[in-house]
């Protein structure tokens, strides 16, 4: 996915594919704050836009 | 009229007399010199329609989706990209093995009738050969019940993932650039699904209106996911016969899609080409331990 | 008749392009359109498009009108346009096509107001065709290859130039503004190319009218794939289909996109019976309305010989060849 990301010239790093149980509620936050710092730093998306967005 | 011609209406006209088959599919000859098109033959005397030329090109295993034909017992003539088709079709029980007859047909390497209207060529010989046929590896049937004749030499390997390899050393912005390019020109007419014979689910999810997977607004976003989709739900299950991107009306470059995805799959799982082997498990229908798990 | 030398079309377009947006036959990346005149445009006039005109007057999407919710909701329609719009070199089928259009759009109680408010704009420039295709057959579908009935102008190849004929108010007008670049030519126009493809369409309305059931219509379906190829590709296929789209919990737009009778979903009804289940009764249908259905309401066939779906079907459908296998069909009665 993230290779097919790559060609299409999108940024793989803003997908995120995790493994979290129901009973892991931490792992479950600290992804979702991992994740947000992670696309924070790259800033919005520009890419695959509807024109009147 | 060629020896192959006359081998086809015989062995047809055999197998419909006998009661072998319902119904024998294959090639005949249309109005212009570069139509030859699928025929469907239920009646012996109707083997006389059955020819076997240089524009024989559509991949006549897409038929044997079709509800018409899926109960039946068929004969389908299979160059090397029909028959790796077939094969996919069985292993994805899309088909019975026992309701198919396979006429191989080696295949030289054909023209695009497409190719021949659109450079108003006047004769079949000014007709470049098609570029699926030029980037095809296995012209020889691989799963067949008789062949009409001895087979082809194999063309030399190449690598078929030259192009993709080119276009992965661009910029991502470049990259991004490209495919928005394509997916602009995109018309949504499904001509790349409805011709692939990997396609076979009765109902498509870009038909689903409830939820509308994908929007029936033409834009260029809805076109980018509609061909990130088409492709992903092929992955694994193109046999490369490039029918999809021969068919387009707008010229989409889709093998660079489809196979960019085979190209990953043989890296994260060994080499595979769909269709080749009906013993070999498809490398996404099957689940190992060691399997990579690249981005979880 | 007045006429241009060929080597200063350039310059005449680039006249006319000051009248409105103009638009213009050229080949843009694998495929042949309609598209924007601009200096560096590479003018087709040699063959006819793969996209016929018609996306300029019914586009593919298009938007009805944009709605907002709130305390007050509201419907606005999009705002129409004010320029004209010129199709320069457009062919004789094409500008049949456009006919069998403005009977749809905008005749018999009910007017196309998207489509009308184009329609309005729009001067026709036909270019008369002096050679035919292999794959074209408007002669035997009631259009005249060289005069081009409907258009504002029918321009003429008069070997090292183009004559100009006004046929209408509206191309007069427009004629005035490029005189200039226009003077008198002693030669005539040319007579109507010869065809290769002969299409026998006498008599196959009361003939396709006792066919309905006939068991032609499962073998000339058999090959078909139901993709949209043909019905995007036709000048004269109109049938759309209307969806909204939220942007946001509190905007969106409801829109039209082009429809084809030949998909799975077209004839689906909500609750899940289909009227036309498999691809007999679509094909069935779509040869019916080409040939059948538009004569007997509106006295033309839609299917105006332009021979797009005949070069473009990825399976070699011919509806040409279908109309020539009627003589064959005999019906009781």
């Amino acid at each position: 996915m993230t290779r097919m990301m790559e060609y299409i010239g999108l940024d793989p790093d803003r997908l995120m594919v995790k493994w979290v149980s129901g009973s892991e509620a931490q792992k479950f936050v600290d992804t979702v704050e991992e994740l947000t710092e992670k696309v924070r730093a790259l800033g919005p998306n520009r890419k695959l836009r509807e024109r009147y967005e | 009229m060629n020896e192959i011609t006359g081998l086809m209406r015989e062995k047809a006209k055999e197998l419909l007399e006998k009661g072998v088959v319902e119904r024998v599919i294959g090639w005949k000859k249309g109005m212009f010199f570069y139509s030859t098109t699928p025929v469907v033959i239920d009646k012996p005397e109707d083997t006389e329609k059955l020819v076997w030329d240089d524009f024989a090109i559509n991949n006549l295993a897409i038929y044997l989706l079709d509800k018409q034909n899926k109960e039946k017992k068929v004969a389908l003539f299979v160059k090397g990209c029909d028959s790796r088709g077939v094969v996919r079709m069985i292993q994805d029980n899309q088909v019975k093995r026992e309701n198919l007859y396979l006429i191989g047909v080696p295949c030289p390497g054909l023209k695009d009738p497409k190719t021949a209207a659109r450079g108003y060529y006047k004769d079949a010989g000014q007709v470049p050969r098609a570029k699926k046929c030029q980037e095809c590896l296995h012209p020889n049937p691989v799963l067949y019940d008789e062949m009409l004749s001895s087979p082809v030499e194999e063309p030399p390997q190449k690598d078929r993932f030259a192009e993709v390899k080119e276009l992965e050393k661009k910029s991502a912005d470049e990259k991004y650039a490209y495919w928005k390019e394509q997916a602009d020109k995109c018309l949504r007419c499904f001509a790349c699904r409805n011709i692939c014979p990997a396609c076979s689910c009765p109902e498509c999810l870009f038909d689903c209106s409830k939820p509308r997977w994908l929007d029936k607004e033409v834009s260029t976003v809805q076109n980018q996911f509609f061909h990130m989709i088409r492709v992903w739900h092929v992955a694994d299950r193109c046999i490369e016969c490039g029918e999809c991107e021969r068919v387009c009306p707008a010229g989409l470059p889709l093998m660079q899609l489809n196979r960019k995805l085979i190209k990953d799959i043989n890296e994260l799982f060994g080499p595979y080409e769909a269709g080749m082997d009906l013993e070999q498990r498809p490398p996404l229908t099957q689940y190992d331990t060691g399997d990579p798990e690249e981005f979880m | 008749m007045k006429a241009v030398p060929k080597d200063k079309l350039p310059a005449l377009l680039e006249e006319l392009s000051k009248e409105g947006a103009l638009y213009v036959p050229s080949q843009a990346g694998d495929m042949s359109r309609f598209v924007p005149w601009k200096s560096d445009v590479k003018l087709d006039l040699e063959h006819n498009t793969t996209m016929s005109p018609k996306e300029l007057l019914f586009p593919q999407t298009e938007v009805i009108y944009n709605y907002k919710f709130g305390e007050e909701n509201t419907v606005e329609p999009p705002s129409p346009g004010s320029d004209k719009i010129i199709l320069f070199g457009v062919r004789p089928c094409d500008v049949q096509a456009i006919r069998c259009l403005d009977e749809v759009f905008l005749t018999r109680t009910y007017v196309d107001s998207y489509y009308q408010e184009k329609r309005d704009r729009l001067i026709i420039i036909s270019l008369g065709c002096t050679a035919a295709e292999d794959t074209c057959f408007c002669k035997d579908m009631g259009v005249n290859p060289v005069e081009a009935e409907g258009a504002d102008i029918v321009i003429f190849d008069l070997d090292g130039e183009y004559g100009f004929e006004e046929k209408t108010d509206k191309g007069k007008e427009i004629a005035i503004k490029i005189a200039s670049q226009l003077k008198e030519t002693k030669k005539n126009k040319p007579g109507a190319p010869s065809f290769s493809l002969q299409v026998n369409s006498e008599g196959i309305v009361e003939k396709l009218q006792k066919m309905f059931d006939h068991p032609i219509w499962e073998e000339v379906s058999q090959k078909c794939i139901c993709c949209g190829t043909c019905t995007f590709l036709c000048p004269s296929c109109h049938c759309f289909d209307i969806n909204s789209k939220n942007i946001d919990a509190t905007k969106g737009f409801k829109y039209r996109t082009w429809d084809a009778c030949v998909f799975d979903d077209y004839a689906l009804m909500a609750g899940g019976h289909d009227v036309r289940p498999s691809k007999v009764e679509r094909i069935r249908n779509r040869y019916l309305h080409k040939l059948q259905f538009f004569q007997e309401r509106y006295g033309m066939f839609l299917c105006t010989g332009c021979g797009r779906c005949l070069r473009e079907c990825p399976v070699g459908m011919n509806i040409a060849a279908f109309i020539n296998r009627l003589e064959e069909v005999t019906v009781d009665g």
